[in-house]
C-alpha cells in the first residue's frame, strides 16, 4: 500500500465506507474499487486487506455470504447493523482527524487558530 | 483468460502445499488469485508463477493472521458456551453427581473416575486432531481445528505437568475445591466438543449450503 503508515490506521474505515455505499463486496472487488477511486494512487495489498476484513468480521461488524460464482466459491462481505452504526462513528472520527491534520499542515487556512 | 476447473484445483492444491491448510481460507484465496489471473491475457501458468513470486508472502501472512483471528473467535465462543445456561448446568450437574457419588464410593475411587473421564475425553479431542493430520478425508475448517489444537495442547500440558491434578487433597475440607476444579476441567472438555460441532455446522452451512 502506498504510504502504508499513513493509510494503515484508516484501512478498516475505508473498507466500511465502501461497503456502506456498495452493499456487499468481495475482497478483490474492494482492492479494485479503491484503486479506481484513487486513480491508482492507493493500492491495497492482499496482506493488508484480508486480515482487516477478517478482523472486522470477528468484531461482528461484517457479515459474510458465500456464493458459487462460475467454478468457485466467492465470499462477500456486508455491514451488520452494528457495522452500519460503527461506520458512522469511524467516518466522523476520520473527518475530524483530516480536519485537524489540515489545520496542522496548513494553519493559515483556519483563521480561528491564528494568534 | 478464463480459469478452468482444473486450474482452480491447481491453485487450491498449490495453496494447500504452501501451508494454507484450512479450507475456508483457501476458498477465499483461490477466488482472489483466480480473479486476478482472469484479468490477464497470457498463459495461465506463466501468469500464476509471476503472481506468486510477487504475492505469495502476503498470502501466507494473511493465512497466519486469519488462523489467529479464527482461533480467538472460537475461544470466545467456547467461553460463551461455558457461561451459558447449558454450560453452567453441565458443570453444576457434574458437581452434584460427584458429591452423590461419594455416598457410593470412597474419595480415591471418585478421583479415579475423574481420571478416566478426563482421559477418555482428551483421547476424543486428540484423536480428532491426529485423524485430521494423518488423513485428509474430512475437511479442515480453521476455527474448529484451531480450537481443538489449543484446548488439547493446554489440557495435555495440565495432564503431564500438573502433578497435583489427580492427587486427592490431604485435608478433607479441600474436597469441595478439588471436585469443583475437576468438574470445571471436564466441562471445558465437553464444551470444547460442543463448540467444535457448532462451528463445524456453521462452516458446512456457509460453504456447502
Amino acid at each position: 500500500m502506498k504510504n502504508s503508515q499513513l493509510y494503515k490506521g484508516s484501512l478498516t474505515t475505508i473498507i466500511m465506507k465502501l461497503l456502506e455505499e456498495n452493499g456487499r463486496m468481495y475482497g478483490y472487488e474492494i482492492t479494485q474499487k479503491v484503486k479506481s477511486i484513487t486513480k491508482g494512487e492507493l493500492n491495497i495489498t492482499e496482506g493488508a486487506l484480508y486480515p482487516a476484513l477478517h478482523k472486522l468480521e470477528g468484531e461482528g461488524l461484517l457479515d459474510v455470504e458465500v456464493e458459487k460464482v462460475g467454478n468457485r466459491l466467492r465470499k462477500y462481505y456486508k455491514l451488520t447493523e452494528d457495522g452500519q452504526k460503527e461506520t458512522v462513528n469511524r467516518l466522523a472520527e476520520l473527518e475530524e482527524f483530516i480536519k485537524n491534520m489540515q489545520t496542522l499542515v496548513n494553519p493559515k487556512i483556519n483563521p480561528d487558530l491564528q494568534f | 483468460m478464463q480459469v478452468t476447473d482444473n486450474q482452480i484445483k491447481f491453485i487450491d492444491q498449490y495453496l494447500e502445499n504452501s501451508g494454507v491448510k484450512y479450507l475456508d481460507i483457501r476458498y477465499e484465496m483461490t477466488d482472489h488469485v483466480a480473479t486476478v489471473l482472469e484479468e490477464k491475457e497470457g498463459d495461465f501458468y506463466d501468469e500464476f508463477k509471476a503472481y506468486m513470486v510477487l504475492h505469495k508472502k502476503e498470502l501466507l501472512e494473511s493465512n497466519n493472521k486469519f488462523s489467529k483471528i479464527a482461533r480467538n473467535k472460537a475461544i470466545k465462543l467456547l467461553f460463551g458456551n461455558l457461561l451459558s445456561v447449558k454450560g453452567l448446568l453441565i458443570t453444576g450437574s457434574l458437581f452434584g453427581l460427584s458429591f452423590l457419588g461419594l455416598n457410593h464410593m470412597n474419595f480415591e475411587k471418585l478421583v479415579y473416575v475423574f481420571y478416566l473421564t478426563y482421559f477418555v475425553l482428551l483421547l476424543v479431542i486428540s484423536g480428532f486432531n491426529i485423524y485430521h493430520k494423518r488423513t485428509k478425508k474430512e475437511k479442515l475448517w480453521s476455527g474448529t481445528h484451531k480450537l481443538m489444537e489449543v484446548v488439547s495442547f493446554i489440557l495435555n500440558g495440565v495432564m503431564i505437568f500438573g502433578t497435583n491434578t489427580f492427587k486427592a487433597p490431604k485435608e478433607t475440607g479441600d474436597n469441595f475445591y478439588f471436585i469443583l476444579y475437576q468438574c470445571v476441567i471436564v466441562s471445558i472438555i465437553v464444551m470444547t466438543i460442543v463448540t467444535s460441532r457448532q462451528l463445524m455446522k456453521k462452516y458446512k452451512l456457509r460453504y456447502e449450503g
